[in-house]
């Protein structure tokens, strides 16, 4: 019992840096009807930036973050601006294969710099005792992480004249022009942020498993289910459909094989999709009007 | 005070505005009526900045604003309210209609804007915390002017506000047009509801296919026997 | 990871090799350098092989290439097969089984190629093989192994790497060897649903319980697994004495760190993959005390002690620079598939197909490899007994501990000793 207890709080855990992961997709998707393929690639580029920081210069991975935010918050905007920017009709077919061709180019470069080999981030190895087992510290730092920028993240949408605007812009982007705001911009700005909450979220992955360019592929299409399953463009279905995923997988995991932890899920992702089209906390209906 | 010249516009393939010449006075209710598809709201969507011309020019007293973006366009006191349902749903009453104003720099402006707004659509003060997407349609449109009058315009772009409505509520939204208007605002207004578009204009204008087909006050179009058949017949049967 | 033999000493293996390298300058040598005088103008030997230099394979496919090639050269420099220069005729498959069918009969029809070799992967040798049985050519390969490639139940083909499936054959031997009252009891089993390393696991599984060893966990995943904490707990839960894993580094690493944190510590610790990528392996897992007395399960490396292996890193080095860890192992496979032809062809002198092949497939005649002896398993459809062996790091070096062949002396570390 107390072991199925522990998958549980496991997939918990795992499932916040995965609602990290995948807020900054679909915020872009919310705002610019953008499907970020290259989101994967953003947080293993993220992951090895903080893993260049940690080796070379002996940083703190928390502190690291001051600096990979920043970078990968600018490239966000160079990529906006660059490809996404330009896409006038049929932007999220349109956008799907540009960042595609983004991703492949992160991972290629990775791959040149790095080789295609495994690392991982140098984390404290201490353990606490959860439901009798060892677990390690670091899944509970960077779950905390996870939590408080998710928080902040929050804060910003809610609280703020920017996150106003920024909701205004997924909810009637018509409408936010309309009465002044600058969509564009807007745009521009979430597409960073996203990259920026990617490059946190690679330091959680990287610090709690080891990565190499390739591991992106098998994140995207993960983080994609995440969405869908939440709904696109809403953030509590990021972080639903995150914990979700992982405590389903998990559990299916221990109590009957790993081999039918995905199919459980994606069998009660399509009865939940029968039902709900727009996913958990979509908003496709509001926004057809 | 607000002039199209030879506009030309559209959206990807052909042209859609084909050469637009349209005055609108100052002071006034100007009325666009036309078939569906004859560009009524695209003539409004170039003003009001979401669609660069092609060619033409946009005159706003005196001064080009032609290909300006909407910001800019709004901070010149040109406000458009758009023909679909624009209110954000997911947001309170009171948070639309506060966004209205987000241009404004300057909070208590904001907020003396809302309480004047609010005297104006009783409906913002009653409903306010409530989501906007839970309105009726004709309630969401009053919201809708609420929220466009935040800014104070000189001009506003109404685009079909009764479409939809009850004969009740759209009794109230033409209400609340003429209330616009005598506080000193410039209307012009788009209407498949051709006569009771222009019962409350001075000005009415007839589009079609891309081009202005005429310009005459109100109540001669309204009078006119080819345009009366065209338009005005199926304006007046029950939907 | 160093792990080249003690220089100069001629014992078990050693002493295999001095005797093969004086057979072959008495038979081969012998006859080259007659034939060298008497067969200049003979025309050369044409060999054919299509390789998939664009496509899915095309790493693999180059690598595939760079094999053949690196033995060729060798062989020209040294007199050619029967004093014949050896040309490679090289299409390109695209990675595509329908344009391998093609490739191989032109190499036949229309470039005359004498003897064919094998494209890259268990996807591609199968329709190749069959051409060349159809024109009664044997195809020898080194980079098919899947159980697939041997279920075609085709004669002219022969693998000379390790099959797929007898990656972990070694190892169960060594364990089911122990004496009973030291063997391990239990046994739990973790494996990617994979066509490559489920049928190892499946295999060693069956070899274990045949032996007595229950299996007490058996967990199959899939291939797009990321997070391994689960399965490593089902392990560290079944308490099992052997940990038998077809893992991939990263799997291996979270598998290491889990039970470490968990202070489960088996007796037996072994994967398919993972341990043996040296510098990249000692990173993820943390250094070289984590590692301590884990096993894996290796077919061939750069620092093995077998047949012309150091003078494959020099080819390699020479020819194509970096260091000799940068040589895949595809590499050795298709250099190997050169020195299995060449001991046939100069222990017939023949270049007949039907003589080679008949001399390749008895089971009595033993080949020297990069890879180390094989011989062809009588109705093993081309399946060689080329062995696996087992690693196991010690004292922060990966030493090979089994077959005893090959460990010269080192002996297996059992049990693990706990983590640090
Ligand atoms: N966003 C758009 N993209 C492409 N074509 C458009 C778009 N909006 C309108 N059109 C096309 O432009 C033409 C004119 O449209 P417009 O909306 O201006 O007509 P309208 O006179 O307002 O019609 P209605 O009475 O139906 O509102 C139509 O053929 C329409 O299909
Ligand atoms: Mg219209």
């Amino acid at each position: 019992m107390s072991f199925i207890l522990y998958a549980i709080m496991i997939g918990i855990l795992d499932g916040g840096i995965y609602a990290l992961m995948a807020c900054g997709l679909t915020l872009v998707f919310g705002v610019m009807e953008v499907i970020n393929v290259a989101q994967g690639s953003l947080v293993i580029l993220g992951a090895y930036m903080s893993y260049v920081l940690a080796s070379t210069l002996h940083l703190n991975l928390y502190l690291g973050l001051l600096i990979t935010m920043p970078a990968t918050f600018l490239l966000g905007m160079a990529i906006e601006w660059a490809f996404l920017r330009r896409l006038r009709v049929d932007r999220i077919a349109l956008s799907i294969l540009v960042t595609y061709g983004v991703s492949l180019a992160i991972e290629g470069g990775l791959g040149m710099i790095f080789g295609d080999t495994y690392v991982a981030l140098p984390a404290p190895s201490g353990t606490f005792t959860l439901f009798g087992y060892a677990t390690p510290d670091i899944k509970l730092y960077v779950f905390l992480m996870a939590c408080a920028f998710l928080a902040g993240l929050y804060v910003l949408l809610y609280r703020t004249t920017f996150g106003a605007a920024l909701r205004a812009t997924v909810q009637n982007r018509t409408a936010a022009q309309l009465i002044g705001i600058n969509v564009e911009r807007i745009s521009t700005l979430t597409f960073a942020l996203g990259a920026a909450l990617a490059a946190a979220g690679g330091m959680a992955f990287g610090a709690t498993r080891s990565f190499h360019p390739g591991s992106a592929e098998d994140l995207i299409s993960r983080l994609l289910v995440i969405i869908v399953l939440g709904g696109f463009g809403s953030l509590g279905g990021a972080l639903v459909g995150a914990l979700l995923f992982l405590v389903v997988e998990d559990m299916v995991s221990v109590l009957i094989s790993p081999i039918w932890g995905p199919v459980v899920f994606f069998a009660g992702l399509i009865l939940i999709l029968l039902v709900r089209p727009q996913g958990l906390f979509g908003q496709l209906e509001a926004r057809r009007q | 005070m607000l002039e199209l010249k030879g506009v030309v516009a559209g959206y990807g393939g052909g042209d859609v505005l084909k050469g637009v010449d349209l005055v609108v006075e100052a002071g006034t209710i100007t009325c666009i009526i036309g078939p569906n598809g004859a560009g009524k709201s695209t003539v409004l969507k170039v003003i009001s900045g979401l669609l660069r011309p092609r060619r033409g020019k946009v005159l706003f007293e005196g001064e080009d604003i032609s290909g300006w973006p909407p910001a800019r366009v709004i901070s010149r006191g040109i406000v458009q309210v758009a023909q679909d349902r624009s209110l954000f749903p997911q947001m309170t009453v009171r948070e639309n209609v506060r966004l209205g104003g987000y241009t404004l720099r300057d909070r208590s402006l904001v907020e003396r804007r809302l309480a004047e707004v609010e005297e104006l659509f009783p409906i913002v003060r009653e409903r306010a915390h409530d989501r906007a997407g839970n309105l009726s349609g004709g309630q969401q449109k009053l919201v809708e002017f609420a929220r466009g009058l935040m800014l104070d315009p000189k001009v506003v772009l109404l685009d079909e506000p009764s479409m939809g409505l009850d004969p009740r509520t759209m009794r109230t939204v033409f209400e609340s047009i003429r209330t616009m208007h005598a506080a000193g605002r410039t209307v012009l207004l788009v209407e498949q509801n051709a006569r009771s578009g222009l019962n409350a204009a001075h000005r009415g204008v007839v589009m079609e296919n891309g081009v202005v087909r005429l310009v005459a006050p109100a109540h001669d179009v309204l009078a006119h026997p080819e345009i009366g058949e065209l338009y005005l017949g199926g304006a007046t049967r029950p939907a | 990871m160093a792990m080249r033999g003690i220089p100069g000493t001629v014992r078990g293996w050693g002493a295999w090799a001095a005797t093969a390298a004086v057979a072959s300058l008495l038979l081969g040598g012998g006859a080259v350098g007659a034939a060298r005088v008497r067969h200049a103008s003979q025309p050369p030997i044409i060999i054919g092989l299509s390789s998939s230099l664009t496509g899915d394979f095309s790493a693999d496919g180059k690598a595939n290439v760079q094999g053949y090639r690196l033995w060729a050269a060798y062989v020209n420099a040294h007199g050619g097969l029967l004093g014949r220069k050896v040309v490679l005729k090289i299409l390109n498959d695209n990675s595509d089984p329908s344009q391998v069918i093609t490739d191989y009969q032109s190499l036949i029809n229309q470039y005359h190629a004498n003897l064919l070799f094998g494209p890259f992967s268990t996807l591609l040798n199968p329709p190749a093989a069959s051409v060349a049985r159809r024109y009664g050519y044997m195809l020898i390969e080194g980079n098919g192994g899947g159980p697939s490639v041997f279920a075609q139940h085709n004669a002219y083909l022969f693998d000379v790497s390790s099959p797929t499936q007898n990656q972990l054959v070694a190892f169960a031997q060594w364990l089911t060897s122990l004496p009973k009252s030291e063997r391990p009891k239990t046994a739990a089993y973790a494996t990617y649903q994979d066509p490559f390393t489920q049928p190892q696991i499946d295999l060693c599984r069956k070899m274990l319980q045949a032996a007595g060893i229950k299996t007490v966990s058996y967990q199959v995943f899939p291939d797009e697994t990321t997070d391994f904490t689960p399965i490593a707990l089902k392990i560290v839960h079944s308490k099992a004495q052997v940990v038998v894993v077809g893992s991939l580094i990263n799997l291996a690493a979270a598998m290491v760190n889990t039970f470490r944190q968990q202070h489960y510590n088996p007796e037996v610790l072994s994967f398919t993959a993972g341990p043996d990528q040296g510098s990249q392996w000692l990173q993820v897992v943390g250094g070289a005390k984590m590692t301590e007395g884990i096993m894996v399960e290796i077919s061939w490396t750069p620092f093995l002690d077998t047949y012309q292996n150091a003078l494959l890193d020099h080819l390699y080095t020479s020819t194509y620079g970096g260091s000799p860890e940068s040589m895949s192992s595809d590499v050795a496979e298709t250099f190997s598939v050169g020195q299995v032809l060449q001991q046939a062809v100069e222990a017939t002198h023949s270049i007949n197909n039907a003589t080679l092949r008949a001399y390749i497939e008895n089971p009595h005649h033993v080949f020297q490899t990069v890879q180390g002896p094989v011989h062809y398993i009588a109705g093993g459809w081309g399946q060689s007994s080329a062995p696996a062996y087992i690693g196991q790091w010690q004292n922060g070096k990966l030493v090979f501990v089994y077959p005893p062949f090959i460990s010269k002396g080192a002996k297996p570390e059992f049990p693990k000793p706990n983590w640090p």
